[in-house]
């Protein structure tokens, strides 16, 4: 206890620099995720493409894939964001393409037949109605982002896995601790608060109406 | 002649992989203030022929023309945006309130909101859902026939002068149907649009439409009016479609003594007073008369005429 | 060192550790699989132990070398320290897709059985398990894919598998053992991945498709 009470400010700095590596991953992967999913929704040629290649890619060791990057990036953070980023797109490719496929025949049939264009089709009825799952695919990305951004001390990138590391081979429980511990309460917060979220947007979005009779 | 609405000119639609056209080389004019049923069995190129009015499907040969314009020749989307369209399962936007699915055409043609707004409202009247209690009402809290109402608002929003519907009331029961049934006869009395209406109920067809168009396998094998439908049967194929339906059962259950009107008919087919209306129909359909001589309904001589069964047939 | 020298010289090493890592993956899969089954059954059918579904959700959160690393205090290195990480990864996903998948058995299908007079243990083995077994085995594919991952992370502390070859890459900065051992850790977490896909879809077959 002591440890974290006397290098509080450090952490503090040490827990910033994870979240800098899993947010810009995270931006990344959701910029890049959302446009790939509509795209596998799009072009039936490209979808076994593009969702084979980003659940291929999950699949990876975590190890093995930080230690890929380095031939590649060398060490530091545009190795690490760029590992993170690969792991995150499957939740958020996967449930993009999945959200937009689900929206109801009629939903769909409606709108073109009332002669909305794709692009309105796709902004005005396919993504508000796939938000809710959407956001469930940006909750896994965050909540697996902030647990292999771990990984990225391994290829010095820094962050909490500093600690993490540097506990284990000093065999030091508190170093440990003092990084364990924000990692799985950021990890648990992110779940909690994304939930929450997607509860409230099932609500505004009227997704939740009770079966009335006639 | 005048323009029609609506003219299909020797429309054939073939889909990839299969032997026969789905449908067959059709030719169709439906006019303004014309309400014009497609019925038929599933798979006879019924609502395969209305989603080739605006475009959902492409012909393979032939032509659509609406109001005289070849449709290739139309911008699609301001096509469909002038044509309105209702199917059976509603396809409301979940996510949208009630106000802002009857407003989506309107918006796609920017319309400025005081417009929309007082143009929603007349519409929900129009369709007898009090706007103060359902505009902002979400679509999974209302029940089917009040979704469809709604769909029906929708697809009149901009006062399109053509109206597709898709099996519109086929998912509801049968009490909710009639209401939603009558309401579109009040909404074409008014209005006077071209009405393209694809059903398999004969009972529908014949209630609402001016005029009946049956197919099969992608032809069109009768196109008449419902009285000309309902006596003169073209194939044995139409008057399958007449038979198990609630309306004949109801025709063999009434009596013509009971439905004739006093008056003078001599020199017509005569009837029995106790005989049912079926026969009657039947008397109709061998003679062609168009009035029946009804004997023994006391002691007045009484008649009845053909347009008296059929808006009894009608009602059923 | 070109990679033919590297391989001549460490090739005995690269298959050493590589069959260590399957051995490996092999014992904590079949243990894995085993007890995530009989612990999902024991959540299904005990309804008092229901209350431990969110905690597995809790735990799931938690990444693996925090798990790694909390268990060194307790386990000390090697081992024996690698097996917390290995259960809670590997048996997770098991236990929750057998409860969940035992749970959306069709009512009517359990009705049915019980009807012909099916006792619990045959109504278990002879309906529930088969009609939920695609879902268990989407689980047993998740955890599959989790232990290779976790396998290759414990040679953090001691235990020798190809991710050993990894950190031997990353410390001395040498991409030979780094790319071998990446690129055979990827490619086994590929192969038993397409296996647990291609047993998903015979068994999903079998059942007609819905559980």
């Amino acid at each position: 206890m002591d440890y974290i009470v006397a290098n509080f400010d450090r952490i503090l700095g040490i827990t910033q620099r994870h979240l800098e590596i899993c947010g810009l991953s995270l931006l990344f992967a959701i910029g890049l995720g959302i446009p790939l999913g509509i795209i596998a929704t799009r072009i039936q040629l490209l979808q076994p493409l593009i969702l084979g290649g980003v659940a291929l890619i999950y699949t990876v060791p975590t190890l093995a894939m930080f230690g890929l990057m380095i031939p590649f990036f060398g060490l530091g953070l545009v190795p690490a964001v760029t590992a993170v980023t690969l792991y995150s797109l499957l939740p958020v490719v996967q449930n993009t393409y999945t959200g937009i496929i689900n929206v109801p025949p009629p939903a769909r049939e409606a709108a073109l037949g009332l002669g909305m264009s794709s692009t309105q089709l796709l902004w005005r009825v396919e993504l508000p109605l796939s938000l809710v799952v959407l956001s469930g695919g940006i909750r896994l990305a965050v909540v697996n982002a902030i647990g292999i951004g771990t990984l990225a001390s391994l290829i010095g990138a820094g962050g909490l896995g500093d600690l993490i590391f540097r506990g284990i081979s000093t065999v030091s429980p508190t170093v440990v601790l003092a990084g364990s511990i924000p990692v799985v309460l950021m990890a648990l917060a992110a779940d909690f608060g994304l939930k929450l979220l997607e509860r409230t947007m099932t609500r505004r979005l009227g997704l939740t109406g009770a079966e009335a009779g006639n | 002649m005048t323009t029609a609405a609506i003219e299909f000119k020797s429309v054939t639609k073939r889909f990839p992989k299969t032997d026969h056209p789905a449908v067959d080389r059709i030719d169709l004019r439906i006019h303004r203030g014309e309400t014009v049923a497609l019925i038929g069995a599933s798979g006879c190129g019924k609502t395969t022929s209305l989603k080739m009015i605006n475009r959902l499907i492409e012909p393979t040969e032939g032509s659509i023309l609406v109001n005289g314009q070849d449709i290739r020749h139309l911008p699609l989307l301001s096509l469909r945006r002038s044509l309105g369209y209702v199917i059976q399962h509603v396809g409301l936007f979940p996510h949208m309130t009630v106000a802002a699915n009857i407003a989506v055409v309107p918006k796609l043609l920017n319309w400025d909101k005081a417009r929309i707004t007082r143009r929603v409202d007349e519409l929900l009247e129009m369709v007898h859902l009090p706007p103060a209690e359902f505009r902002d009402r979400r679509p999974l809290d209302l029940s089917g026939g009040q979704q469809q109402r709604v769909g029906v608002a929708r697809a009149l929003a901009v006062d399109p002068p053509i109206l597709l519907m898709d099996e519109p009331f086929g998912a509801l029961d049968p009490i909710t149907r009639t209401s939603l049934q009558n309401e579109i006869l009040d909404i074409q009395r008014k209005l006077r649009k071209a009405i393209v209406i694809v059903t398999h109920d004969m009972e529908e067809a014949v209630r609402l439409a001016d005029r009946i168009v049956v197919m099969q396998a992608g032809g069109i094998v009768m196109d008449a009016s419902p009285s000309d439908i309902l006596l003169k049967p073209a194939t044995p194929f139409v008057a399958s479609l007449l038979g198990d339906s609630r309306m004949i059962k109801l025709l063999q259950t009434l009596k013509v003594g009971d439905h004739a009107t006093a008056g003078n008919c001599g020199g017509a087919p005569e009837l029995p007073a106790s005989a049912s209306l079926h026969d009657a129909l039947n008397l109709f359909l061998e003679t062609g008369a168009d009035t029946i001589a009804v004997r023994g309904g006391g002691a007045m001589a009484a008649c009845l005429r053909r347009d008296q069964l059929f808006s009894i047939a009608g009602e059923a | 060192m070109s990679f033919q020298q590297y391989f001549d010289i460490f090739g005995d090493q690269i298959i050493r550790l590589t069959i260590r890592h399957i051995l490996l993956f092999l014992i904590a899969f079949a243990a894995a699989a085993l007890l995530g089954v009989v612990m999902g059954i024991a959540i299904y059918r005990v309804r008092v132990l229901r209350f431990l579904l969110p905690i597995v959700n809790i735990l799931q959160t938690v990444p693996e070398i925090v798990l790694l690393a909390l268990a060194i205090p307790f386990l000390g290195i090697g081992y024996t320290g690698a097996l917390v990480p290995l259960l809670v990864k590997g048996i997770l996903p098991v236990l929750q897709n057998t409860a969940g998948g035992l749970q959306s058995v069709r009512p009517e299908l359990k009705e049915a059985a019980t009807g012909i007079g099916m006792s619990k243990a045959q109504l278990l083995f002879r309906v529930e398990l088969p009609s939920a077994l695609p879902i268990i085995l989407a689980g047993m594919r998740i955890s599959a894919i989790m232990l290779v991952s976790v396998i290759t992370l414990t040679a953090y502390i001691g235990v020798e598998s190809l991710g050993t070859l990894i950190l031997q890459g990353i410390s001395r900065m040498d991409s030979n053992p780094l790319i071998v051992g990446s690129g055979l850790s990827a490619l086994l977490a590929v192969l038993v991945n397409q296996i647990m896909i291609f047993l998903e879809r015979r068994a999903l077959r079998r059942t007609g498709g819905r559980p």
